[in-house]
């Protein structure tokens, strides 16, 4: 499979996020002061930066589409890539990671550190596909007993090792 | 080794020649240890301040007393964590000019109400802050300086630790009172500012009065006043500015708040309690160390402190953004 | 000679039994939280801070000093195993440090950072001993302008750090500066881009950045490897010898990496992680194959870690001849000092000279005790990153969470690590490098507000930058790197159609 010709992972498609990122900045800093050179406001600097991106956003754009209407993939040329070549959007991890601190985040304040990190672990460990559920238990549990070592007993930070809420 | 509490207790052994009688008043408390929570991060004077009182209040009552910081968003994370913790009698609000006078008129959509969500327990410390020049300026009192202000009014410049700072809406008021008009210049923290005093960058920096010995000493910087009522026991040269503007006091604070609807029977405890710390004679001296003033006022006259700053610092403020 | 006979009395302080051990503890807490990612000096500093109170202050100081420094020791750990940065400063370590650990060289890379921090910090305190009066005058003079000069030459020289083009790292400077607007804006308290969000008023955490933009990006797009481990060669020790080759292409960039850190170090407000960026950036332009850079260049990590760590030692110069603490985490040292009623300033080296020598000493004890500490563990990391990927990233994911959050005990920003690792996984697969984004952020605050004083300060009048002599000379320095920038794009897209 050819993973350059997905559109999610076409280069005008990464200068199209950039531009939309540049024009959030633009929209929501509209109502900051621009201020005067002498006494620049709170929106000068935003508002100057995300036209700068925009700009340069389009350009990247421009080059692009310029360079496969006179040459089919020219594109390399304008984008030189090494180690950075474009790969496939691995959806699997993304989302397993996310759900995995998320569910940390969600878990720390009402049950503590330590099962917040048992439980992320097991979730983060759930995304490669290759680690047998037996030894995924195992290994947050070895992960809830380091972080409890470490940062609850070692470092006596100030959180909440476990507790029931209910 | 690393455990931080067998250390502390190992240290504080030694250190802590005094450690008083179980108080029966200690009963209000069980020993689930009790949090003072302090939004900002440890190490600034507040915190100094929020430990020496805690570690005394355990040496004394037998009960666990634990400062801990809840930084962020100009201190609104901590106020918030003490409104939401309830008024379990276990956690409260180490306030300061900041969190608890200056932000509920400077901050939109602040998640928590500076009068309603708390009761004032004490006022327990203020720090007076210096307004200082550099020597090159060749004057040494606020009168010369309002003068000069006056020869040539907009064009002195002041520095202060940031915009919405005490030390920023302090010379505003000041501006205002002595008719005066200079340009503020906000640099990230007081420190910044004094180095662009000294680099000439600015005319005048207002700064707390315990970091600034050291300077003051080499003579690289001159204070000409101190902003809280009364003159700095540290350095009683200096005036207030109070002597020059009647009544002028821009001193910044620390005052302990329990969230609203705390058993009143806790609240008038733990306010004399705090009393009684901040009054210890080994508390008292390490706080006149860093500069500190200790007030250490009663519940009811706190309250009418912390109402009286609040429209204060509203003035302040309006004359900020005007 | 004056200062020589000052130093030996600087090591009968440092040598005492309690000054060593808390040296020892304070420099082996600080390559411990060093390697731990999110909790970085500053938390750690002021999780001790209240121990000092009961210690002697030249104890006390040099416990936290030791914290401070070690911290640089160990963060490039992180970075080089698993291409997580323990502290902000040893993120530009990631970029050729994980590519030589993939390659199989992680012992020669460790050691070499190892070595390499040594040197820096001897630089480092050889620069603190002989020439803090002379830095101290330096810095005392500097203004917004000179600020805001120097700052500018580094964003630009930013865009040189990367393998692609200059074009798109300029675009990610940029999105860095953009993030660091977020928050409560210093010179107008107006909110900007926090949607009503409290917990934004102080914008994004740089911990949170870094932690989101390398470690958990890197984590997702290498999850695919499964149940290989990172590197499959066995390594022995001797791996951990350096190669005839290695050698040659260490001593210059470790020296003038600790330059250009030991001078950045004394500025107030600058700091490591700018002094890293830097010395990676001149070591680029320097190379003649700077398309090595990126891959595994052992310039690429001698450089910035001998930079982290004498810019480590010089921050002190400021703080203590000055009285300005240029960080954070320096401000709550000199906070420890005040506690104990000593003040920095221009006296404190004539009032306090025991004090002084004895923490001066007991930075070339502590130095010493990281080496020893580090060495022979470098073989213990090593085996860290022979475990399957598949066993080891979970863990990473955790120590990512619990780190960020015990900085503040904020849960949103653990949150935020969410939003930063899927930016810095679409960047990485559209072929941005998220490094510039870093720099971008760290610096762009700074930049504005230098910038606006500035103008404020010289009314309006922009050419004032230029007409002082040390700003002057930075944004002349920033011009010409501008034009052979643009000169060698030309070139190259003129090279380009050649080719076609």
């Amino acid at each position: 499979m050819d993973e350059r010709s997905s559109p999610l992972t076409d280069p005008i498609t990464g200068y199209g996020l950039l531009a939309g990122f540049s024009v959030f900045f633009l929209v929501d800093g509209r109502d900051l002061a621009f201020g005067s050179v002498n006494q620049m406001g709170p929106g000068f600097f935003p508002t100057v930066l995300s036209a700068l991106l925009l700009a340069m956003a389009l350009g990247g754009i421009a080059v692009e589409v310029a360079a496969r209407w006179r040459k089919r993939g020219l594109a390399a040329r304008t984008a030189p890539r090494g180690e950075d070549e474009i790969w496939a959007i691995q959806w699997k991890p993304l989302i397993h990671v996310a759900v995995a601190i998320a569910a940390f985040a969600l878990t720390v304040r009402s049950f503590g550190i330590v099962p917040a990190a048992v439980l992320s672990a097991f979730i983060a460990g759930l995304a490669s596909g290759a680690t047998p559920l037996r030894h995924l238990a195992l290994l947050g549990l070895t992960i809830g007993a380091f972080v409890y070592a470490v940062f609850c007993v070692g470092l006596d930070l100030a959180v909440v090792p476990y507790r029931w809420p209910f | 080794m690393l455990n931080r509490r067998n250390f502390m207790i190992a240290s504080v052994g030694t250190a802590m020649t005094m450690a008083g009688p179980v108080s029966l008043r200690a009963q209000a408390w069980t020993d689930q240890p009790v949090i003072f929570i302090n939004p900002f991060s440890a190490g600034s004077s507040v915190d100094v301040v929020a430990r020496l009182i805690a570690d005394n209040m355990t040496a004394r009552l037998g009960s666990p007393f634990r400062v801990q910081n809840r930084t962020g968003a100009s201190g609104a994370i901590g106020v918030e964590a003490v409104k939401n913790a309830g008024a379990d009698g276990l956690t409260f609000l180490v306030g300061s000019s900041g969190s608890m006078g200056i932000n509920p008129s400077r901050l939109p959509d602040l998640p928590y109400d500076a009068r309603e969500d708390f009761v004032p327990l004490s006022h327990v410390v203020s720090f007076p802050q210096a307004v200082c020049v550099t020597p090159a300026k060749g004057i040494t009192t606020l009168e010369e300086l309002i003068a000069m202000a006056r020869e040539r009014p907009g064009e002195l410049r002041f520095g202060s630790s940031g915009t919405g700072s005490t030390a920023h809406l302090a010379m505003e008021l000041l501006q205002a009172r002595a008719g005066i008009e200079m340009i503020h210049v906000p640099y990230r923290g007081g420190s910044l500012a004094i180095q662009g005093l000294i680099a000439g960058e600015i005319d005048v920096a207002t700064e707390g009065l315990p970091s600034l010995p050291g300077q003051i000493d080499a003579g690289e910087i001159v204070p000409i006043a101190v902003t809280s009522e009364a003159r700095s026991p540290n350095y009683p040269q200096v005036r207030a500015i109070a002597e020059t503007i009647e009544g002028f006091d821009t001193a910044a604070w620390i005052l302990y708040f329990a969230p609203a609807g705390t058993d009143p029977a806790i609240v008038e405890t733990l306010s004399a309690e705090l009393v009684t710390s901040v009054n210890d004679a080994e508390v008292k001296a390490r706080l006149e160390e860093i500069g500190a003033v200790v007030t250490g006022r009663d519940q009811a006259a706190s309250a009418a402190f912390h109402a009286a700053e609040l429209e204060k610092w509203a003035e302040a403020v309006e004359l900020a953004t005007r | 000679m004056d200062t020589l006979s000052a130093l030996v009395g600087g090591f009968a302080i440092a040598f005492s039994v309690q000054n060593l051990q808390y040296c020892f503890i304070g420099v082996t807490l600080g390559t411990l939280i060093g390697v731990l990612p999110g909790i970085g000096s500053l938390a750690a500093v002021s999780m001790l801070l209240p121990i000092t109170f009961y210690l002697e202050p030249t104890t006390a100081l040099v416990m936290l000093a030791g914290v401070f420094y070690g911290a640089e020791y160990g963060g490039s750990i992180a970075s080089i195993l698993l291409r997580l940065p323990g502290t902000p400063s040893t993120a530009i370590t990631c970029l050729d440090g994980h590519p030589m650990a993939k390659a199989g060289r992680a012992g020669v890379a460790l050691f070499v950072t190892t070595v390499a921090s040594f040197l820096g910090a001897a630089i480092g305190i050889v620069i603190l001993m002989f020439f803090s009066p002379y830095l101290a005058a330096v810095a005392r003079n500097f203004t917004s302008a000179e600020y805001f000069a120097i700052i500018l030459l580094g964003l630009i020289g930013a865009s040189t750090i990367t393998n692609g083009s200059a074009f798109k790292a300029l675009m990610m400077v940029v999105v860095g500066l953009l993030l660091g607007t977020v928050g409560t804006d210093l010179s107008s308290g107006a909110q900007r881009f926090t949607l009503g969000a409290t917990t934004l008023y102080d914008g994004f955490g740089i911990v949170v950045v870094a932690m989101g933009l390398f470690g958990i990006s890197e984590i997702i797009h290498s999850i695919r490897l499964s149940r290989s481990a990172l590197t499959d060669q066995r390594i022995a020790l001797r791996t951990m010898i350096p190669t005839r080759q290695d050698m040659r292409e260490f001593p210059m960039p470790a020296l003038r990496g600790a330059g250009i850190g030991a001078f950045i170090g004394a500025l107030p407000g600058a700091g490591q992680t700018i002094a890293a960026f830097m010395s990676y950036a001149v070591e680029k332009k320097l190379s003649r194959r700077p398309e090595k850079f990126g891959t595994g260049a052992i310039e690429g990590i001698t450089a910035p870690e001998s930079s982290n760590n004498a810019a480590s030692i010089t921050a002190f110069i400021p703080t203590l001849t000055l009285g300005i603490p240029g960080s954070a985490t320096m401000a709550l040292i000199l906070g420890a000092l005040l506690i104990h009623g000593i003040t920095p300033g221009p006296n404190l080296i004539s009032n306090n000279p025991e004090m002084f020598w004895g923490l001066v000493a007991s930075f070339w004890i502590g130095n010493i005790i990281l080496v020893i500490l580090n060495l022979p563990l470098i073989n213990i990391w090593v085996r860290l990153i022979q475990l399957p990927y598949n066993y080891l990233y979970p863990g990473i994911i955790v120590l990512v969470c619990v780190g960020v959050f015990a900085v503040n005990l904020n849960v949103y920003d653990v949150v935020f690590v969410i939003f930063f690792g899927f930016a810095g996984y679409l960047l990485k697969v559209y072929g941005f490098e998220p490094a510039p984004v870093l720099l971008g952020f760290v610096l762009g605050p700074m930049l504005e507000e230098n910038l606006r004083r500035a103008l404020l300060v010289h009314r309006g009048d922009f050419w004032a930058i230029f007409e002082r002599p040390i700003s002057g000379t930075f944004m002349a320095m920033s011009a010409l790197l501008l034009l052979w920038m643009v000169v060698s794009a030309v070139r190259s897209l003129r090279r380009g159609s050649r080719r076609t």
